[in-house]
């Protein structure tokens, strides 16, 4: 009947799909999977079933055949209890190609053999989660869920040989062959006026490609190539690998309805976090401190968390709102001797246990004016306190924004919003004066930082939309988004200095008939940074004394400026055949302009250094769909995809590793799909 | 033309009333097409009043309230209306 | 003749107040709420029509031929009803659900957002929970990170492989940014749970938040970072020696010179000694600082300090 067919969601659906694609591009690939030209076939599932007692089943599985498959299945009792089990597999391919000689990729001991050949890095996730819930009783909820999540594979990594006098950066691809195990459990007792939930999570990292990474390309002799000699690690070996961590957390929150319009929420968790994995055994690859005397770091950070929020409809027309988040990241970690600095005159360090304290506070208050307008105040009060970290730092930041929105929001042809935000951040004075050159004697050590983070700054946000829809089946909307940073530097500049960016964007929507709708956007937004920083020399004292001590002041704006555009529709033809499309572009160039005073001949700038060429990114992609209906319960679709991607950006061209190895990314790529699917429901 | 016959009907609330072949608070318009049979003038006369003028009708509840009237002046449109329905 | 009888409910435990209008023939399209969890008669916690939309007696009772008063409740865009009262609808159901507590109070509900705006309550696929559409949601309001995850490093959102709940819950969350964790870090670590050390050397930006660095909606540098190294860490790093190397590619350096000015030898010397081209080009600064989220290298050597292995 007519009806039944409209109210219940049972299906029966199973299609199969064969999609051939033209060629591999590593762009495309990326996250789809496809890493092989020609066809690929996949088989989509889906069940779903509820009885009239409310008994559900659902069946679903996506791209089964694909490395992108998931599958998933639930029996549920609503409003008693559900089990489900849910399966995901995620690629990804790095988005270049890698031509090199190395062998024993995505082990723990890399060699350089004489051979040289294609090799794609890649990793793979699959996950299992499995969640349960059951409602004890009509205000009582149990619920648990459990994730078991595997990832394997290699990534790009490197490292550089430090061979007799050789500075050689070497293609060390990382193995990656962790677990990770996560599970949440609560109880929720909810009703009308009140609620309180208590809970756990915890989260269980294990690396099973081993501690550390040996990289075997033998001795470099000075000049050339490194000499593969199997056996001699370089200086570098092994490179550290993650230990295993583990972190627990524990939760209670409650949440309380004075009235209809006023709510409290409090919750408070704590999470002990730990890492204490043996390291790797005490050799001759890795001299240990000799003063040292343990195995693994007894890594232990608990952190407390606590927020709290009240909310209230004073009067009908006025709303406030207060919260306040407080963090508290206490690194427990037993600080010992890990190294002695031979290099910056032997001081004996230590592990650098970092803990931090934060507060963020929101205190709003909405008013509602006539016709549908509403104005909002708002304060925000963010406040950082650092303990463990270097002297040289400052180690209290506040910030504080002041803000105010005005809405109007109730049944016009003419809607918006224009909201501006004003930001200061401000903190306690900074350590050590820092000592702008080093001592001449060392090649580094008397440096200061002044993290970005850390700076004095001033922000200004302006954010406005409005929706129009002049008449019925058009509907246009408007964006536009403008952020100022202002920062103060510690000294001269060195660092960020500004911040801006601005965003455009305008989208329409257009329903021709209940058939044949349409719609378009655009977006352009652009991006700049100024920094500064000082071009020195080893040895440097910036006195301008001799060519080996110059430093010279340099700047750089960098620009990014994007475009993206996206149109689509969708229609039938006839009750029987529908069709539809996507188009996308989007366009990414980042400039690098890089200003420098000419200091003559006592330069230490290399001639062509400053110039960077434009990095670009094109995206096109174009998506075309039609479907048959060959009768009530079988149809057919095809799809095709038209994807073209164009790089041009100076990270890898022209630019190879010593042992040889060249990474890059062609400069254009075209990818086509076309994709057949059979589907049948029973 | 069905499809512009349903979709005035549509715009014109006349399904709230008007199955097509379900008695809601109006006759199906199956019902009134057998009503019709053979004598599609005056249907086409009867019809036009009803749906044009708004007179008092008795909804299947036994209450009765002033019928709608169709939200359009174009005679083309509503005679393709008249002419789906006839044809139910 | 056919009998009269009072309307049946169609769909919904007493919708037959509507659907004696609202029914098949004039609107398929809202009987789809019976494919549903809501449209679960079995299940007694669901709504009927009137829950959502008020009783409505204006509407109902309307005679005439004119339109009749709207619905006591609607929650189309252009809807009279506003939306904190719209929402109230939902959440004499939904306040009671343990993602939704915090509804009150986060930042959609002090914007004016009503649950409408992201749910399909008459469809059986909601878009907003599909994790294939879901983005497209967003992106309603969301203009900048519709631009960003086009970007060439992005997270597997476009390809349909994540959504954007997957960090967020847009229902309201004790943590910054609607974050479903308490911090961007805890968010961080669900996925990537090997940079949660603590280390053996920490890197202060990364354990205090990885927005320091990264943009996880999507970038054109590697690696989602926010700008590309060297700049990246220029912008916090001070210029003692080869930190503030001015930047420059292979292509058009000289490479004879190194960065003091010293000739040196091969090619390889050349592209890959710590000069412009080795802090730029390949992996820029991580050519040598690998270990950049954190070292746990024991070894007594300063180079594991400083990130290199
Ligand atoms: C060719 C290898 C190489 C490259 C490329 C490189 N560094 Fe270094 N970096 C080193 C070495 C070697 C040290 C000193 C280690 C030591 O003495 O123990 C170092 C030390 C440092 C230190 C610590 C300084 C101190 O005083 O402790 C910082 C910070 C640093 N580098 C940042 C950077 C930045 C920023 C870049 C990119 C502009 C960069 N490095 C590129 C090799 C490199
Ligand atoms: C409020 C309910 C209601 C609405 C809305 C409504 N109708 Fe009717 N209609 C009725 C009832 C009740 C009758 C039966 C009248 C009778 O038999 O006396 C009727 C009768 C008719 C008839 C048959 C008239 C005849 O001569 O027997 C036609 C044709 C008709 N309606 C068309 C329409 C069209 C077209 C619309 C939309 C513009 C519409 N109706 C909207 C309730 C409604
Ligand atoms: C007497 C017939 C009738 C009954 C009974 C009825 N409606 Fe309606 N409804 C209508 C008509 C006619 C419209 C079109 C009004 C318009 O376009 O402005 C409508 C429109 C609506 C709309 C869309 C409003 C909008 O914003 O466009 C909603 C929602 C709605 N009804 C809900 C309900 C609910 C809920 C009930 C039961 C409580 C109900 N209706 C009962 C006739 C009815
Ligand atoms: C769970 C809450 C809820 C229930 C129950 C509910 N509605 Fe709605 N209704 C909505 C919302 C929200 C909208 C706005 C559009 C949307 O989300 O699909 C809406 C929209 C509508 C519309 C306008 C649709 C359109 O295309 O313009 C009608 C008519 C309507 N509902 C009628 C009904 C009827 C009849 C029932 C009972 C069978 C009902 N509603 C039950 C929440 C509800
Ligand atoms: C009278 C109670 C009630 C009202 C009012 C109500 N809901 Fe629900 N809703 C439920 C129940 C019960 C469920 C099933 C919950 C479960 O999974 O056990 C549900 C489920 C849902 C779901 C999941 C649906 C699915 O198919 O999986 C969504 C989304 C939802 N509600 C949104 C809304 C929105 C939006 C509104 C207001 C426009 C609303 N609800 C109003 C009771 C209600
Ligand atoms: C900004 C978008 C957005 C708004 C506004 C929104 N939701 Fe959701 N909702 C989501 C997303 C995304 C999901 C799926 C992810 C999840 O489960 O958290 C979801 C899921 C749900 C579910 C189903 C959860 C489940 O367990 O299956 C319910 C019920 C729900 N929302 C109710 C509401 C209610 C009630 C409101 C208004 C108070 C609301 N939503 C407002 C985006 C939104
Ligand atoms: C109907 C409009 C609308 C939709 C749809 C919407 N949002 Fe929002 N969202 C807003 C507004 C308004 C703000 C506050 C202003 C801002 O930051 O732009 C906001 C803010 C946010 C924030 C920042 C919160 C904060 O505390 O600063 C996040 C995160 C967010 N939204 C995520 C989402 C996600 C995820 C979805 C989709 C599931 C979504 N939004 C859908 C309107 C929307
Ligand atoms: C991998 C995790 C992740 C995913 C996936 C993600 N976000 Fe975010 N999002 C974040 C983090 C972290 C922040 C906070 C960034 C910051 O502090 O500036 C954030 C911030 C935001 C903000 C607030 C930005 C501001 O300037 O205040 C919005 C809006 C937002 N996200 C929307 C989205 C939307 C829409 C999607 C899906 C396309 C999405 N996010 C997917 C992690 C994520
Ligand atoms: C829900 C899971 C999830 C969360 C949460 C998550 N990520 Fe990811 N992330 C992924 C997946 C999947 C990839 C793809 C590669 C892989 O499988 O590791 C990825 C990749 C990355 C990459 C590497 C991309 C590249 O091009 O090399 C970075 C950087 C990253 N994530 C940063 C973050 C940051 C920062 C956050 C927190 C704001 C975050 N991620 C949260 C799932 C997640
Ligand atoms: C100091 C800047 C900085 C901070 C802070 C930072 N990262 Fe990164 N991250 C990088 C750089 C640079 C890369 C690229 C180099 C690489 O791939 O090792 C990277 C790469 C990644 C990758 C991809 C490579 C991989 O290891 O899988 C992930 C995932 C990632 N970061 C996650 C995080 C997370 C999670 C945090 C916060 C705990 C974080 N990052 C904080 C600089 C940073
Ligand atoms: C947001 C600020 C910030 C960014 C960006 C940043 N760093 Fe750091 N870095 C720090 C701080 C703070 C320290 C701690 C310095 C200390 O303890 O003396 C540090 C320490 C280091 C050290 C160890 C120095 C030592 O002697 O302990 C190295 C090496 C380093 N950073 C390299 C990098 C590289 C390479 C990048 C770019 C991928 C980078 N940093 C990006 C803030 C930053």
């Amino acid at each position: 009947e007519e009806v039944a067919e409209l109210i219940s969601p049972n299906v029966a659906e199973a299609s199969v799909k064969l999609q051939h694609l033209n060629e591999v591009n590593p762009l495309y690939r990326q996250y789809y999977g496809l890493a092989e030209e020609g066809m690929h076939g996949s088989a989509d599932l889906k069940v779903i079933r509820r009885s009239d007692e409310g008994r559900w089943l659902r069946i679903e599985g996506r791209d089964l055949g694909l490395r992108t498959q998931e599958f998933g299945a639930s029996v549920e009792q609503q409003g008693d209890w559900k089990l489900g089990v849910e399966y995901n597999q995620i690629p990804r391919y790095a988005p270049f190609r890698v031509i090199t000689g190395v062998t024993g990729i995505g082990h723990n001991t890399l060699n350089l053999g004489t051979a040289v050949d294609d090799k794609d890095l890649k990793t793979e996730r699959t996950a299992t989660s499995l969640t349960a819930t059951k409602f004890i009783s009509r205000h009582l909820q149990a619920s648990v869920t459990f994730k078991n999540e595997d990832k394997k594979g290699e990534r790009l990594f490197g490292s550089n040989g430090n061979v007799g006098g050789f500075l050689g950066q070497l293609f060390t691809p990382e193995p990656i062959d962790s677990n990770h195990k996560q599970i949440e459990a609560s109880l929720d007792y909810a009703t009308e006026k009140f609620y309180v939930s208590g809970g756990y999570y915890g989260s269980f990292f294990e690396n099973k490609a081993g501690k550390g990474l040996f990289v075997n390309y033998g001795t470099t002799g000075g000049t050339g190539n490194p000499v593969a000699v199997q056996g001699t690690p370089t200086q570098m070996s092994p490179l550290s690998l993650a230990p295993d961590n583990q972190a627990h957390q524990f939760h209670i929150a409650g949440g309380y309805n004075w009235s209809r319009d006023t709510r409290a929420n409090l919750k408070i968790s704590k999470s002990f976090a730990t890492q204490d994995d043996s390291f790797l055994p005490n050799s001759a690859r890795v001299p240990y401190y000799a003063g040292m005397k343990r195995s693994d770091l007894g890594g232990k950070v608990d952190t407390t968390n606590v927020f709290g929020s009240l909310t209230s409809r004073v009067t009908d027309k006025l709303g406030l709102l207060a919260s306040w988040a407080y963090e508290d990241r206490d690194d427990r970690t037993p600080q010992v001797d890990y190294l002695v600095d031979v290099a910056h005159g032997g001081v004996l360090l230590q592990n650098n246990p970092e803990s931090q304290k934060t507060h963020r506070g929101k205190f709003e208050a909405s008013y509602r004016l006539p016709q549908g307008f509403n104005l909002t105040a708002g304060y925000d009060y963010d406040f950082k306190k650092y303990e463990g970290m270097d002297e040289l730092f400052r180690d209290e930041i506040t910030e504080n924004t002041y803000r105010v929105d005005v809405r109007k929001s109730l049944g016009d042809t003419v809607n918006g919003s224009l909201m501006f935000a004003h930001s200061e951040r401000d903190g306690s004075s900074w350590g050590t004066t820092p000592n702008l050159v080093n001592d001449g004697a060392h090649a580094v050590g008397l440096h200061w930082t002044a993290p970005t983070q850390f700076s004095d700054r001033e922000r200004d946000k302006l954010k406005l939309m409005v929706d129009w829809m002049p008449v019925d089946p058009l509907s246009v909307q408007f964006a536009y988004e403008y952020a100022l940073d202002d920062y103060k530097t510690r000294i001269f500049d060195i660092g960020l200095n500004e911040g801006r960016s601005e965003l455009f964007s305008l989208d329409a929507s257009y329903r021709f008939s209940d058939r044949w709708k349409a719609n378009l956007w655009y977006s352009h937004s652009t991006n700049d940074i100024e920094q500064k920083s000082l071009n020195s020399t080893f040895n440097s004292q910036c006195n301008g004394s001799s060519i080996a001590n110059t430093c010279v002041p340099w700047g750089a704006d960098l620009k990014l400026s994007s475009n993206a555009f996206g149109a689509g529709f969708d229609g039938q033809i006839s009750s029987k055949v529908s069709v539809g499309g996507q188009y996308l572009y989007s366009r990414d160039v980042n400039k690098y302009d890089i200003t420098y005073a000419d200091a003559g001949t006592l330069s230490s700038i290399r001639q062509g250094a400053g110039m960077l060429p434009d990095t670009e990114y094109t995206l096109n992609t174009l998506r075309l769909f039609a479907k048959y209906a060959l009768t009530k319960a079988t149809s057919v679709r095809l799809d095709y995809v038209w994807d073209r991607r164009e790089m041009d950006d100076y990270t890898w061209s022209s630019w190879s590793y010593s042992d040889g190895t060249r990474v890059f990314v062609e400069p254009d790529q075209i990818t086509r799909v076309i994709g057949v699917t059979l589907s049948h429901a029973f | 033309d069905a499809d512009a016959a349903k979709a005035l009907a549509k715009s014109n609330d006349c399904f709230k009333c008007h199955a097509i072949d379900k008695t809601k608070k109006g006759p199906s318009y199956k019902k009134i097409a057998a009503k019709y049979k053979g004598k599609e003038a005056e249907g086409f006369e009867k019809m036009h009043k009803n749906i044009t003028t708004g007179p008092k009708v008795k909804l299947e509840d036994g209450s009765e309230e002033d019928h709608k009237i169709i939200d359009t002046k174009d005679q083309a449109e509503i005679k393709n209306l008249m002419q789906w329905i006839l044809s139910q | 003749d056919e009998p009269k009888e009072a309307p049946k409910d169609i769909v919904l435990t007493g919708d037959a107040k509507c659907t004696s209008c609202h029914d098949e023939a004039d609107a398929p399209g809202v009987l789809h709420i019976g494919k549903t969890k809501h449209g679960t008669r079995a299940d007694g916690r669901t709504p009927t029509c009137t829950d959502c939309h008020g009783d409505s007696e204006k509407h109902v009772s309307h005679k005439g031929s004119d339109k009749p008063p709207k619905p006591d409740r609607t929650f189309d865009k252009q809807s009279a009803t506003p939306v904190a009262e719209r929402n109230a609808a939902c959440l004499s159901c939904h306040q009671t659900d343990p993602k939704r507590h915090l509804w009150a109070g986060s930042t959609h509900e002090r914007r004016d957002v009503a649950c409408s705006s992201c749910h399909d309550t008459h469809a059986a696929d909601d878009k907003v929970r599909d994790k294939r559409t879901q983005a497209e949601v967003c992106f309603a309001c969301h203009k900048e990170q519709r631009a960003q995850v086009n970007r060439p490093s992005h997270h597997p959102i476009p390809e349909g492989k994540m959504s954007c709940s997957d960090c967020h819950n847009p229902h309201g969350t004790t943590g910054p940014k609607l974050l479903v964790k308490d911090s961007t870090n805890a968010t961080c670590y669900t996925c990537h749970a090997e940079k949660r050390g603590p280390f053996v050397h920490n890197h202060a930006p990364v354990t205090e938040d990885c927005g320091n660095c990264h943009n996880p909606h999507g970038t054109v540098a590697d690696a989602m970072l926010k700008t590309r190294p060297p700049f990246l860490c220029q912008q916090c790093h001070d210029p003692a020696n080869h930190l503030g190397t001015i930047p420059g590619v292979a292509a058009n350096t000289d490479l004879s010179r190194t960065v003091n000015g010293r000739a040196t030898g091969s090619p390889a010397v050349q592209n890959n000694g710590l000069n412009s081209v080795g802090v730029t080009q390949g992996r820029g600064c991580l050519n040598c600082h690998t270990e950049i989220h954190g070292s746990n290298s024991p070894a007594n050597a300063s180079k594991a300090l400083r990130f290199w292995r």
